[in-house]
């Protein structure tokens, strides 16, 4: 699965979750969803705007961890 | 000027005119049937019973489809329609459409036109059954569009 690691570079950045929803022009509820890792997409101009607030890379947001299926 | 929410508020009156019908053909079954077995030149008190059986059992699932469709109907109006209790509700409506015609089925035993209605009750049932599917479909989407940000 994808983990969105957004509170992670927010911490880093000493950004609150309000003033990043402003800067990138999402609702802090849509924020809530994409740091809790309950979104099922990003688009690319979320992903834009997140980046250039936060001044990282997307693969500084994103990280892939292999599902712990059993099969 | 005519609108979505006069729409709904027809849809309704309706549904609810046809529960107060309900409740109407319920009450006079025996008086109604009991004429209409005179003017068809049946022995009434042999298939009187027959009719009232068949009245009453259709009239379950013609309730709870009633019921349903006003729940559907004060969801579409909270602009909530593409949602799993939506798709629920669908369901049991196709549902209840077939239960009535099967009653109606198994009553063409003792009066063939009721066939006419078990074919219809059946055809329903299958209409519903596809527009539930689609609303599966779309609630589907909606889920994805809601969580994609």
């Amino acid at each position: 699965m994808i983990l969105v690691n957004l509170d992670v570079m927010m911490a880093r950045r000493k950004i609150s979750a309000g003033d990043l929803a402003e800067r990138v022009g999402i609702t802090p509820a849509n924020l809530s969803i994409l740091k809790n890792n309950k979104a099922k997409a990003i688009r690319f101009s979320t992903l834009e705007a997140l980046c250039a607030a936060l001044d990282c890379q997307p693969a500084d947001l994103l990280q892939y961890t292999p599902d712990n299926k059993t099969e | 000027m005519w609108n979505k929410d006069k729409s709904i508020t027809l849809s309704l009156f309706c549904v609810r005119l046809f529960a107060v019908i309900l409740v109407g053909l319920c009450a006079s079954a025996p008086w109604l049937f009991k004429r209409f077995t005179l003017i068809r030149f049946m022995v009434p008190q042999q298939m009187l019973s027959f009719f009232l059986v068949t009245v009453y059992a259709v009239a379950v699932p013609a309730a709870l489809a009633l019921w349903h469709l006003h729940g559907l109907l004060a969801e579409i109006r909270k602009n909530e329609v593409f949602t799993h209790a939506n798709v629920a509700r669908l369901r049991a409506l196709s549902w209840c459409c077939l239960a009535a015609g099967l009653i109606c089925l198994a009553s063409t035993l003792y009066y063939m036109p009721f066939l006419a209605l078990a074919a219809a009750g059946a055809f329903m049932a299958l209409i519903l059954r596809v527009v539930k599917n689609v609303f599966e479909q779309a609630v589907a989407l909606k889920d994805e569009n809601d969580f994609t940000i």
